[in-house]
C-alpha cells in the first residue's frame, strides 16, 4: 500500500512539474503576434492549413507579394501563403511535408529567392520558421539542417531552454495573452503592408548591391529543391517555381542566379515564372506599390500580382471553389477583415 | 532500514536528479550563448581606404568619422525587424553595414567600386597575375576568382578574362 502511495505521489509530482514547465514555456516563448507578426506566421499556418488547393512556400517574397484574398475574390482560388522571413528550402521542405500530412494541395508554388542559400544564416529566422511547427521527423530534420553555431537541437524541442531568461522582461500582456483566443495577423498567410514608400528609380533594380562573388546557387538548396519536386510528384501536386517582382540592393536577384534557376527548372521540369520580367504586364508602379522603397510590395502591389498570377494558377488546375458555401463563409469573414484593415490606412 | 524505505528514497532521488538536470540545462543554455557569439579578434584581412584599414566586423561609427562624410546612405529594414541594413557609398568604395535591433552597427562587407581605391596596388581593372604577385598566393584560385581567408572574413577578387572585376571583403 505504501509502495502505491509513493508511486502515486511521484506521478503527481512529475505531472505537476510537467504542467509548470509547460506553463513556463508558454509564457516565456515570445507569443505576442502584434509585437512580431512575422514570428506568428508559421503557427497560424499550422493551426489553419487543411484543405487549401494551393500552397505558397518561401520568404517575404511569398508572404508579402501575393494577396491570397485577391486570389479568392477574383478566381475563387483557395490558397495559403506559408511564408516566414528568410525561409530556406529545408524549412520549406518541412512545411510541405506538414501540408501533405494534413491536407492535399494540388498546386505548390515555391519562392525561388532562397535558392541562393546553401547554409543557415540566422537563428532568429530559423526560430520563426521552425518553432511553430509541431514535433515531427520533418521538423527534426529541418532543425538539423538549420542550426547555426551555438544552437542546440534540445532548445528546439524544449524552447524554454532558449527563452528562459526572458522572465525579467515579461509584461502583464504576456500573461493575459495566454488566456485570449489566438489573434490572426495574416490573411491565409498573406501579411498585409499598407504603407507607401516609393522607389526613386521607379523600377526594380539592384544598383548598389554587393558585387556577386559566389555566383553558384546554394548546393544544399538545390538538393532540397529536388526533394521538394519529388515530394510533389509523390503526392500528385504540380510544383511551380516563382520569383517575385522585386529586386533591390538589399535583396538582389543577379543575372547569374536567374540563368541557373532557369536551367535548374528546365532540368527538373518545373515551370518557372520570374515576375520581374512581367513587371509592366502586371501593372506594377514603384511610386505606389511598395512600402519600403522597392524592396517589398505593399497591398496594392500584392493585389496586382495576385490578379496576374491567378490566371497562371488556373492554367495549372487550381479550381474555383466559390460554389462551396462553407468556404464562401470563411473567406467572407477574412475578406471583411482584410478590407477593413486596408481602409484604415487608405 | 527497510526495503520499502530504500525504494522510496531511490524514487525521490531519481525525481530530484531529473529536476536538477532540468535546472542545470536551463542555466547552461541560453541566448547569450546561442545567437550572438562574442566577436573574435580583429580580422587580419582589411581593405585600405583614405589611410584607414577597414575590416569586416568593424564598428561603423568610428569608421565614418575617419573616412569623412562625403557618402550617400541607403537603409533597409531586415525582415521581421531583427535589425537594419545600410549601405554607405563613397567615391570608389561601399560599406555594407548591419545594425541589430538595439545593438551596434558593424561592417559586414566592404568593396571597391572602381579603380580609385587599391589594396597593395591592386585595383579593379588590374591583372590577376599582378594581384597574386602583390597579395600572395590565394587560398583558393579559379578562373573566376581569387580568394583569401582569415578566421572571420574572406577577401574575394572576382576575375573575368584574367582581369579583376570586383574586390570584396566580407564576413564569413
Amino acid at each position: 500500500m505504501k509502495k502505491i502511495r509513493v508511486i502515486v505521489a511521484a506521478c503527481v509530482f512529475i505531472l505537476l512539474l510537467g504542467l509548470l514547465l509547460s506553463l513556463g514555456q508558454a509564457l516565456l516563448v515570445p507569443h505576442d503576434p502584434l509585437a512580431n507578426p512575422e514570428a506568428a506566421l508559421i503557427g497560424e499556418f499550422v493551426d489553419a492549413f487543411a484543405e487549401e488547393d494551393v500552397i505558397f512556400l518561401g520568404d517575404c517574397e511569398i508572404y508579402e507579394s501575393i494577396s491570397t484574398v485577391t486570389l479568392w475574390k477574383e478566381y475563387g482560388i483557395n490558397a495559403y501563403a506559408c511564408g516566414s522571413p528568410q525561409q530556406l528550402l529545408w524549412h520549406s521542405y518541412a512545411m510541405l511535408q506538414h501540408a501533405f500530412a494534413v491536407g492535399q494541395p494540388s498546386v505548390v508554388v515555391l519562392g525561388a529567392y532562397a535558392l541562393r542559400y546553401s547554409e543557415p544564416q540566422n537563428e532568429a529566422y530559423n526560430r520563426m520558421a521552425l518553432d511553430g511547427l509541431p514535433l515531427s521527423r520533418a521538423k527534426l530534420s529541418a532543425v538539423s539542417a538549420s542550426m547555426t553555431q551555438g544552437e542546440s537541437l534540445l532548445s528546439y524541442l524544449f524552447p524554454l531552454l532558449r527563452y528562459h531568461d526572458r522572465w525579467d522582461t515579461l509584461t502583464w500582456r504576456d500573461v493575459t495573452l495566454l488566456a485570449e483566443p489566438p489573434m490572426a495577423v495574416s490573411y491565409q498567410g498573406y501579411l498585409m503592408q499598407t504603407g507607401v514608400l516609393p522607389d526613386e528609380n521607379g523600377r526594380p533594380d539592384h544598383e548598389g548591391a554587393l558585387p556577386l562573388t559566389e555566383p553558384a546557387l546554394g548546393e544544399r538548396a538545390v538538393d532540397y529543391l529536388e526533394k521538394i519536386a519529388l515530394l510533389c510528384r509523390e503526392n500528385g501536386a504540380q510544383l511551380i517555381l516563382l520569383k517575385a517582382p522585386t529586386d533591390s540592393w538589399a535583396y538582389p536577384w543577379y543575372e547569374e542566379w536567374e540563368a541557373q534557376t532557369e536551367a535548374l527548372a528546365a532540368r527538373l521540369e518545373i515551370p518557372y515564372y520570374n515576375l520581374l520580367e512581367a513587371f509592366d504586364e502586371i501593372g506594377l508602379d514603384y511610386s505606389a506599390d511598395t512600402y519600403d522603397g522597392g524592396m517589398h510590395l505593399n497591398v496594392h502591389g500584392a493585389e496586382k500580382t495576385a490578379h496576374y498570377f491567378g490566371e497562371i494558377l488556373q492554367q495549372y488546375g487550381a479550381p474555383d471553389r466559390r460554389d462551396d458555401g462553407r468556404l464562401l463563409d470563411e473567406w467572407k469573414g477574412w475578406t471583411e477583415r482584410y478590407e477593413h484593415e486596408k481602409e484604415q490606412v487608405d | 532500514m527497510s526495503m520499502k524505505k530504500n525504494r522510496s528514497i531511490k524514487c525521490m532521488t531519481v525525481v530530484l536528479a531529473v529536476m536538477m538536470g532540468l535546472a542545470a540545462a536551463l542555466c547552461a543554455c541560453g541566448p547569450s550563448e546561442a545567437p550572438d557569439a562574442p566577436v573574435g579578434e580583429r580580422a587580419v584581412l582589411s581593405l585600405p581606404f583614405r589611410g584607414t584599414e577597414i575590416a569586416a566586423g568593424d564598428a561603423v561609427e568610428p569608421l565614418l568619422g575617419a573616412l569623412g562624410d562625403d557618402y550617400t546612405m541607403q537603409e533597409a529594414a531586415s525582415c521581421a525587424g531583427i535589425g537594419k541594413d545600410y549601405v554607405y557609398t563613397y567615391p570608389s568604395l561601399r560599406l555594407y553595414v548591419f545594425a541589430p535591433e538595439g545593438g551596434e552597427a558593424i561592417v559586414t562587407s566592404v568593396c571597391y567600386t572602381d579603380d580609385g581605391a587599391a589594396i597593395k596596388g591592386v585595383t579593379i581593372g588590374g591583372a590577376a597575375d599582378a594581384a597574386v604577385a602583390a597579395l600572395g598566393e590565394p587560398d583558393e584560385q579559379t578562373e573566376s576568382k581569387l580568394v583569401y581567408r582569415d578566421e572571420t572574413s574572406v577577401l574575394t577578387l572576382s576575375l573575368r578574362d584574367g582581369i579583376v572585376t570586383a574586390i570584396v571583403l566580407s564576413e564569413k
